[in-house]
């Protein structure tokens, strides 16, 4: 991992390019990479290392820290395809308590970096599924290679799920920013026990009606016939747009609606700064029962 | 203009039309999620960015497109000195040759 991140940042010859290499490795890294190469930067001597990439791994190490654990949380990660990853532990036999399938936003993140928050969840008790979106395309569009519309991901997705996706006590759909309403509608398909949408698009959003393919609402009412018990959670911070996404969905739902005080769409990113993602966290995995 | 020149209407459209594309590789919208291309390319509106969904990553993200896809290199501070869109496409539109 360090001396990959050697060679690749030995390549970068703008701001632009370093940045590009650090929001790749960023989603490439489990929690303890992040150790890692907080460990490794402190010893970078020469500039441009010395400066860009401490002063990277140290903001990376501060997000991971908040989670105020001794040790990384011990997920491996499994490259599924290029769009979707599983992170669980090696050796495991039998499925873990939960299942936690994530759909990122357009950065492929979920308001933070993924090993960020997966320093947040317990490892021993859930298996993990990030799925990351084409950047510059919608999850609408399907992921390219592998399907062709959303409908088409749920099925994609639900065959590469560990263990298929049966066993677990509890099953849930974390979707933020553009990966919200997919999240909604996958719960309802998968039959989940909840889903969780943080920021949100609008349900009238017309990307859900093209080629031919029903507005959300009408998808989501007829998932939902087949799958009532399945709750929900839209959170959202303090900005109207945002505030109005939620409403809506909400109001179509049902379920529960939360307001992260703080005036940002990522209203996740703060809950890291302060110390209480975890405790968010929780309330995820503990809601709907 | 800062050397005199009448920047083109086919310089500003050409960059417009960048800028555009930069936005929806990086998920800018407007706040209510929808691309602002229509507004910036066809209407040749300014944009302010307070009217837009952006946050310090998806600023990163399309300085990164837009030097990978054009050779321009803008970064992510430039954004902080414009209040808007069209003054972004004007600062960059004076640094063509």
């Amino acid at each position: 991992m360090i001396d990959d991140y050697r060679q690749r940042a030995a390549r970068c010859e703008s701001v632009n390019a370093w940045n590009k290499l650090h929001i790749d490795i960023e989603n490439e890294l489990i929690p303890q990479d992040i150790v890692e190469l907080h460990d490794a930067a402190r010893l970078f001597a020469q500039p441009p290392l010395r400066l860009r990439s401490r002063a990277w791994a140290r903001r990376l190490y501060k997000m991971y820290s908040m989670a105020a654990k001794d040790i990384a949380e011990p997920f491996v990660a499994t490259r599924l395809n290029d769009y979707v990853s599983a992170y669980t532990l090696t050796g495991r036999d039998a499925a873990p308590q939960n299942l936690l399938v994530c759909f990122t936003g357009n950065g492929g993140r979920l308001m933070m970096p993924v090993a960020v928050f997966l320093q947040h969840l317990d490892a021993g008790s859930t298996d993990v599924v990030v799925i990351r979106k084409q950047r510059g395309s919608s999850y609408q569009d399907g992921l390219p290679g592998l399907s062709a519309s959303l409908s088409e991901t749920y099925d994609v997705v639900s065959s590469l799920m560990p263990h298929r996706g049966e066993g677990y006590q509890r099953r849930f759909v974390l979707g933020t920013s553009a990966g919200g309403l997919p999240a909604v509608l996958a719960a309802v398909r998968w039959g989940f026990d909840r889903a969780v949408a943080v920021g949100a698009g609008s349900i009238g959003d017309p990307r859900w009606a093209v080629k031919g393919v029903a507005h959300f609402a009408e998808q989501f009412a007829d998932a939902r016939a087949t799958s009532a018990h399945t709750t929900f959670l839209a959170v959202h911070g303090d900005i109207e747009a945002d505030q109005n996404n939620a409403m809506e969905l909400h109001a179509l739902v049902g379920g529960e609606r939360r307001c992260v005080p703080v005036p940002e769409h990522n209203c996740l990113y703060p809950l890291v700064q302060a110390g209480t993602l975890l405790n968010f966290v929780d309330e995820v995995l503990a809601g709907g029962r | 203009m800062q050397d005199g020149r009448e920047p083109s209407n086919e310089k500003q459209d050409r960059v417009r039309r960048l800028i555009a594309d930069a936005l929806d590789y990086s998920g800018i919208v407007d706040h209510s999620g929808v691309s602002v291309r229509t507004k910036l390319v066809d209407e040749g509106c300014p944009v302010e960015l307070t009217d837009l969904r952006i946050d310090s990553l998806a600023i990163m993200e399309a300085c990164i497109y837009l030097e990978g896809n054009s050779g321009l290199l803008i970064e992510p501070a430039t954004f902080q000195k414009v209040s808007s869109l069209g003054q972004l496409v004007d600062l960059i539109v004076r640094q063509l040759p």
